[in-house]
C-alpha cells in the first residue's frame, strides 16, 4: 500500500480519532527529460552566480525576497522558521457547515482519511454523522511546513480530506468582464430560453466518470511505444512512464529477450558447442578466442593505442 | 601507504611469515619509454598502491604480462615456472583438454614484486579464488569500442548494463581497462559453476545485442566492426582472465585500471585517464571505498534457470 502523506489525529469536540491521511489522487501526466541531442546524455541544471558565471556550492546559497526589481532582502532560516505554523499532528476541525455550502472553486485536491487500528469507531461514528445531517467539516492541517485550509466529508463509506483554497488565492471574477445585465437587456425571447432548455434535456445523461479519458495522453503513450519500437531505446526509456495494466507487453522488454535468450542457450549448451556438432555461430567465437591466445602468447600487443 | 581500503572484504593479507625479501635487478631500466617510467618506479608503484590492489589480488589464479625488455615485446604467461620468484606460489590446476598443470598466485606484495622483477606489467587474475577455481565469484562485461566510438556511448554503455543488471537486483561495479575500454564487475557468491556463469554472460550480452544491435556486438568476429561496442562476456570462461584493479596496462600511456564509483564514470574522458602518476595519487587520497557497497554485493546470486 501506498504511504501515508501524514499521520496524526482527526479531533473535534472531546473526539480523536488517529488517521492516517493518503493520497487521493494520481499523477498521469507524461514527464519528458531534456537531452542533448548530439549523444543523448541528460541535460543537467547547475546553480550558476549570474555576475562571475561560476557553479555556487549549496552551502553559500541564501534565500531573499525580491521587494523590488533587483532589490533583495536576505532572510535567515529562522527568519522563515519563525512565521511558520507549529508543527502539527492534528486536523482540528473548527466548525461544520452545509455540504453544499462552498463553491467547487475552493477545492484544490483530495486526499483519503485512513483509520489506524481501533480507531473504526470514531471513524465511521463521524462519517455518519456528518451524513445524516448533510454537513462537512472544516478544518486546518500542516503537511510539512505548510498549513492548509481542509475540509472533512463523507463520501460513500469514507472520509475525504479535501485540500481548500483560502479566498486570497482566488481570483474575483470581477476582474474580468462577465455580462452582468438582466436578460432582456440581451433581448433573450421565453422561446429561446425554452428552446435551449430543451436541447439540454435531451443531451442530459448520467455522470459516469470512466467515460472521459485523457485522450492526448493515450495518443502520446502510442506514439512514444512506436518510436521504441522503431528505434530501440536510448538508455533507460522504460522509467519515462507508468504504464497502466496490460499495456506494456509490446515495449521493448529487456526482461522477456534475456529469458529467450536464456532459453535459446539452453538448447544448444556452451559446453556442447565446443565438440564437433556445434552451430558456426560458436565455433567461431571459439577459433578467434584460440588465436586471440596463441598470438597473445607471442607477442603481446593486443589493442595497442 | 594512504587510505586502507578494502574492498573485497578478504582480510588484507600479511602472511609474511613466509615472505622471503628479493633480489631486484636493473632498477634503471626504463619499461615505458615514452612516459620515461623505470622498473624500480613500477614496484615502487605497486608497493603504494597495496592496500587497494591486493584485496582482489590475492590467493586467485593469475596470467600476467610480462615485457623483460620494456614495452616493446611482451607475452602472456599462465603457468607456474620456478624462476617467477620465491614469494610466488603454485596452484595445480586440471587443463581443459585433461591433464593438470601448475598455475600461479600470489599471497602478499612481495609475491607481486617478485612478479615486477620478472618483468610483470599487468595482473590478470581469475575470476575464482585458488581453494574453489572451479566456481567463479565475480564475472566481467569488458566493453570494447569499434573504431569511432565515443567516449560518451562507452559510458552509456556500462550504464546500461548496470540498469539492466540493477533491474533483476545484482549490483555491478564499473572500472576503466586503463586501455580503451571499461569494465563491468559482477560480484556473485561462489555457487553457480564457469559454464552456467559463462551461460548467463552470452545471454546477457545477446539480450542486450538484441534490443540495440546498432550499438553492440557479442560476437568476437564482429568485435572489430567500426561504431559498435563489443560486449565481451568470454572473460567469463574457465581459464580466461581480465585485468584487475590498480594493474598497470602495458601501453605507452602506462595506463592503470582503476576502479570508479558510478558518480565519477560521467567525468572520465578514456579507459586510460589515469597513468601512473595519477592512480598512484588517486590511491593515496581516497577517502572511500569506490566500490562502496561490494562486501555486499559479494553475496548477490546469479538468476540462473527459471
Amino acid at each position: 500500500m501506498a504511504r501515508p502523506v501524514w499521520s496524526g489525529t482527526l479531533s473535534f469536540g472531546l473526539l480523536n480519532i488517529p488517521v492516517s491521511l493518503m493520497s487521493g489522487e494520481r499523477r498521469t501526466d507524461i514527464s519528458f527529460r531534456m537531452l542533448d541531442a548530439r549523444n543523448n546524455a541528460p541535460i543537467k541544471y547547475e546553480r550558476i552566480n549570474a555576475e562571475t558565471g561560476e557553479e555556487v556550492p549549496w552551502k553559500e546559497i541564501v534565500k531573499a525576497f525580491e521587494y523590488d526589481k533587483g532589490s533583495y532582502v536576505v532572510l535567515e532560516p529562522e527568519d522563515i522558521k519563525s512565521a511558520a505554523p507549529e508543527s502539527h499532528d492534528a486536523i482540528e476541525v473548527e466548525g461544520f457547515i452545509e455540504a453544499n455550502a462552498i463553491g467547487p472553486q475552493y477545492f484544490e485536491k483530495p486526499y483519503v482519511l485512513v483509520p489506524a487500528k481501533k480507531a473504526e469507531k470514531g471513524y465511521v461514528l463521524l462519517r455518519e454523522a456528518l451524513e445524516q445531517t448533510g454537513k462537512i467539516g472544516i478544518a486546518r492541517v500542516v503537511i510539512r511546513t505548510r498549513e492548509s485550509l481542509c475540509a472533512v466529508m463523507p463520501q460513500g463509506k469514507a472520509l475525504l480530506l479535501m485540500m481548500m483554497r483560502y479566498p486570497q488565492e482566488l481570483v474575483d471574477v470581477n476582474e474580468y468582464n462577465i455580462p452582468e445585465g438582466a436578460r432582456s437587456e440581451y433581448r433573450i425571447t421565453p422561446k429561446e430560453l425554452e428552446f435551449s432548455e430543451q436541447l439540454i434535456e435531451t443531451m442530459s445523461t448520467d455522470w459516469k466518470p470512466g467515460d472521459y479519458q485523457d485522450e492526448f495522453r493515450e495518443r502520446l503513450q502510442k506514439v512514444i511505444k512506436d518510436r521504441m519500437k522503431a528505434h530501440g531505446v536510448v538508455r533507460h526509456a522504460e522509467e519515462e512512464h507508468e504504464p497502466a495494466e496490460g499495456t506494456a507487453t509490446n515495449v521493448v522488454d529487456f526482461m522477456s529477450l534475456l529469458q529467450q535468450s536464456i532459453d535459446r542457450n539452453k538448447r544448444t549448451p556452451a559446453k556442447k558447442a565446443s565438440e564437433s556438432k556445434a552451430p558456426a555461430k560458436k565455433t567461431a567465437r571459439k577459433a578467434t578466442k584460440a588465436t586471440k591466445k596463441t598470438t597473445a602468447a607471442k607477442s603481446h600487443r593486443r589493442k595497442s593505442a | 601507504m594512504g587510505t586502507h581500503v578494502e574492498s573485497t572484504g578478504i582480510a588484507r593479507p600479511r602472511r609474511s611469515a613466509v615472505a622471503t625479501p628479493s633480489r631486484f635487478t636493473s632498477p634503471d631500466r626504463i619499461v615505458y619509454p615514452d612516459a620515461g617510467i623505470t622498473k624500480l618506479q613500477v614496484a615502487d608503484y605497486y608497493r603504494a598502491v597495496a592496500a587497494q590492489l591486493l584485496p582482489e589480488l590475492v590467493r586467485r589464479p593469475l596470467s600476467v604480462v610480462r615485457c623483460p625488455d620494456g614495452i616493446g615485446e611482451c607475452f602472456f604467461q599462465k603457468h607456474h615456472a620456478s624462476k617467477l620468484g620465491a614469494n610466488v606460489r603454485a596452484v595445480p590446476i586440471r587443463e581443459k583438454g585433461g591433464g593438470t598443470e601448475d598455475y600461479f598466485y600470489v599471497d602478499d606484495i612481495e609475491g607481486v614484486i617478485d612478479l615486477v622483477q620478472m618483468g610483470v606489467l599487468e595482473l590478470h587474475p581469475w575470476g575464482a579464488h585458488v581453494d574453489d577455481v572451479e566456481h567463479p565469484d565475480r564475472l566481467i562485461f569488458d566493453l570494447d569500442p569499434g573504431e569511432g566510438v565515443e567516449w560518451k556511448a562507452i559510458i552509456a554503455a556500462a550504464r546500461d548494463i548496470r540498469a539492466r543488471l540493477s533491474a533483476m537486483g545484482l549490483e555491478s561495479f564499473v572500472r576503466l581497462s586503463g586501455g580503451k575500454g571499461l569494465h563491468v564487475v559482477l560480484p556473485i557468491r561462489p555457487s553457480a559453476d564457469w559454464t552456467q556463469a559463462k551461460a548467463f554472460c552470452e545471454s546477457f550480452a545477446d539480450a542486450m545485442v538484441e534490443q540495440a544491435p546498432d550499438r553492440y556486438v557479442a560476437t568476437a568476429s564482429k568485435a572489430k566492426r567500426g561504431g559498435v561496442i563489443f560486449i565481451d562476456w568470454l572473460r567469463n570462461s574457465r581459464g580466461a582472465t581480465s585485468v584487475t584493479s590498480w594493474s598497470l596496462r602495458a601501453r605507452p600511456q602506462a595506463g592503470v585500471a582503476v576502479p570508479l564509483a558510478w558518480s565519477e564514470l560521467g567525468r572520465t574522458r578514456s579507459g586510460h585517464d589515469y597513468p601512473l602518476s595519477r592512480a598512484a595519487r588517486r590511491a593515496r587520497t581516497l577517502r572511500r571505498d569506490p566500490w562502496e557497497g561490494w562486501t555486499r554485493a559479494v553475496r548477490q546470486k546469479l538468476p540462473l534457470g527459471s
